[in-house]
């Protein structure tokens, strides 16, 4: 996921910063908070545009840091965000303003 | 009632179905008569289908594949399409859509409730009750919805909206929220604006002229037009370009404005505050250097670092720190400076400058000079309380009126 330093050709625009494992959570993170509880693995992986094989091992380290909780309903598993993962995502959002301010690049979307 | 079921590959022509019409992959349907076919029942498609006219029946089910109508969508109930795409071309309206990979409405189009896992597209407009997106929402027209939440992008040329919540960025063009906006990264608007609450997490940018109430930013704040609001909030940076009116600013890093501001409330920013104009305000409360063409504030202005005004500073109360500088006037009932603090003129009911404190003119009422004080001139109506080590240049006036200060 994390590629190769990009060149920053001198006295042009800062390329935009590179996607981090973070920037990755965090995606994940509200959009499990916008399902209000009802987060399905098929669901947030078409919001988040990554392999269902993949994402089931992000959302382990997720729960593994107490930023989700999982529920099991038969045989669907739902995903909701933890007070933890909200305060996560505070910080991240926060903290990553100020980054883009220091590092002097318009922030971009992140999705 | 009759039901039509039509087979893999099949291109069919289809007329009216009195009962429920199933098509499994690989079709392609058209009108067999008209304009449209209608299906009294449920329609049930698997895999890739193409419906070459308009299309109306009670429920709508797709499995595994792409629907495409070239012509209106009708589902009286519930349009499902499970691990699937749907693209109208023409107007969609439904009471609930539920679709996992992506829908594209092509024009006007109306429903209850869109939940849509992946992208939402709309090219025209989308009048809805609520909607609820997982991934992106774009909209080259408009949404006017009471709810819309997404969890990565938002992207709308016009909205018309009571509440809008986006896990990542926002780009408006302009339009209305009525009650509240939360965004977790960047909100961006390049137009008119309208809404109650805003909570952005990252960065606001908002383009064209905006009104709101309550401004809460955990990042970083521009405006680049007028801003009118309750009040504003920001842990970082904020710029004002246009005009500023509110209630009251809390600002943790910087603020900078490009015209005046206007506040009924209180100014508050830990750092710096450059104000290019005017500033009216009830208190000010500045922690690091303050910088304006004027101010005026009914209350109290206390300052870490230093004040620099061209007309001056005027306050109920001025309280400037230890080893704080002021260039421009200080007008004020009360002004008190702390030890080793610089300033040019000061009028003052009371006036009181700490140990070693330096000032060019003081006009007074009642005058306290501390230690080691170095005054030019001062001039008092009432009483002058000064330390023996206290040097004034020209010998101090006991006067009956003081010249009138500069604001």
């Amino acid at each position: 996921m994390i590629g190769p330093p990009r060149r920053t050709p001198v006295g042009g625009p800062r390329p935009p910063r590179r996607r981090e494992r973070t920037d990755l959570y965090a995606e994940i993170l509200e959009v499990i908070k916008r399902y209000h509880g009802q987060a399905r693995v098929t669901r947030l992986s078409y919001a988040v545009g990554m392999p269902v094989d993949r994402l089931k091992v992000a959302l382990d380290r997720l729960r593994s840091f107490d930023f989700v909780r999982a529920e099991s309903y038969g045989e669907v598993v739902m995903y909701d965000l933890t007070v933890r993962g909200q305060q996560f995502l505070d910080t991240y959002w926060r903290m990553r303003a100020f980054t883009e301010l220091l590092e002097g690049s318009p922030p971009r979307p992140s999705a | 009632m009759a039901n039509v079921e039509i087979p893999r590959g099949t291109r069919a022509p289809v007329g009216p179905v009195d009962g429920d019409l199933i098509a499994h992959g690989g079709v392609q349907l058209t009108a067999a008569s008209g304009d449209r076919i209608q299906v009294r029942g449920d329609v049930e498609f698997s895999g890739d289908t193409v419906v070459g006219c308009s299309l109306e029946c009670r429920g709508l089910r797709i499995r595994d594949g792409t629907l495409r109508v070239h012509g209106a969508l009708t589902v009286h109930e519930e349009l499902v399409a499970d691990d699937s795409r749907v693209e109208v071309e023409g107007a969609l309206t439904a009471t609930r859509v539920e679709v996992d990979r992506m829908l594209r409405l092509g024009a006007d189009s109306r429903a209850e409730r869109v939940e849509v896992g992946g992208e939402l597209v709309v090219q025209r407009s989308l009048t809805a009750e609520t909607v609820t997106v997982g991934g992106r929402v774009t909209a080259a027209g408009s949404i006017e919805a009471r709810v819309v939440e997404a969890g990565g992008m938002f992207q709308a040329e016009v909205v018309k909206l009571e509440s809008l919540e986006v896990g990542g960025a926002v780009e408006l063009g302009s339009g209305s929220i009525r009650e509240k906006i939360e965004v977790g990264g960047v909100f961006r608007s390049k137009g008119r604006l309208e809404f109650g609450n805003l909570e952005v997490g990252g960065q606001v940018d908002l383009g064209g002229p905006t009104k709101g109430r309550r401004i809460e930013v955990g990042g970083t704040f521009t405006a680049h037009s007028d801003l009118e609001f309750d009040q504003l909030e920001v842990g970082g940076v904020a710029e004002i370009q246009g005009p500023g009116r509110g209630n009251s600013i809390e600002i943790g890093g910087q603020l900078s404005t490009h015209r005046s501001l206007t506040l009924t409330g209180r100014l508050e920013v830990g750092g710096r505050a450059r104000i290019a104009e005017d500033l009216i305000a009830s208190d000010l409360d500045i922690g690091g250097m303050f910088v304006a063409r004027s101010a005026v504030l009914s209350g109290n202005a206390e300052v870490g670092g230093s004040v620099q005004t061209e007309r001056g500073l005027k306050a109920k109360r001025i309280e400037l720190h230890r080893k704080s500088t002021a260039s421009g006037p200080l007008i004020g009932e009360r002004v008190e400076l702390g030890r080793k603090c610089r300033a040019e003129d000061i009028w003052g009911h009371t006036v009181e400058l700490e140990e070693r404190g330096q000032a060019r003119r003081i006009y007074g009422g009642t005058i306290y000079l501390g230690e080691g004080s170095f005054v030019e001139e001062v001039q008092y109506t009432d009483t002058l309380h000064s330390d023996p080590s206290v040097t004034i240049r020209r010998p101090p006036e006991h006067v009956a009126r003081l010249p009138d200060p500069p604001l």
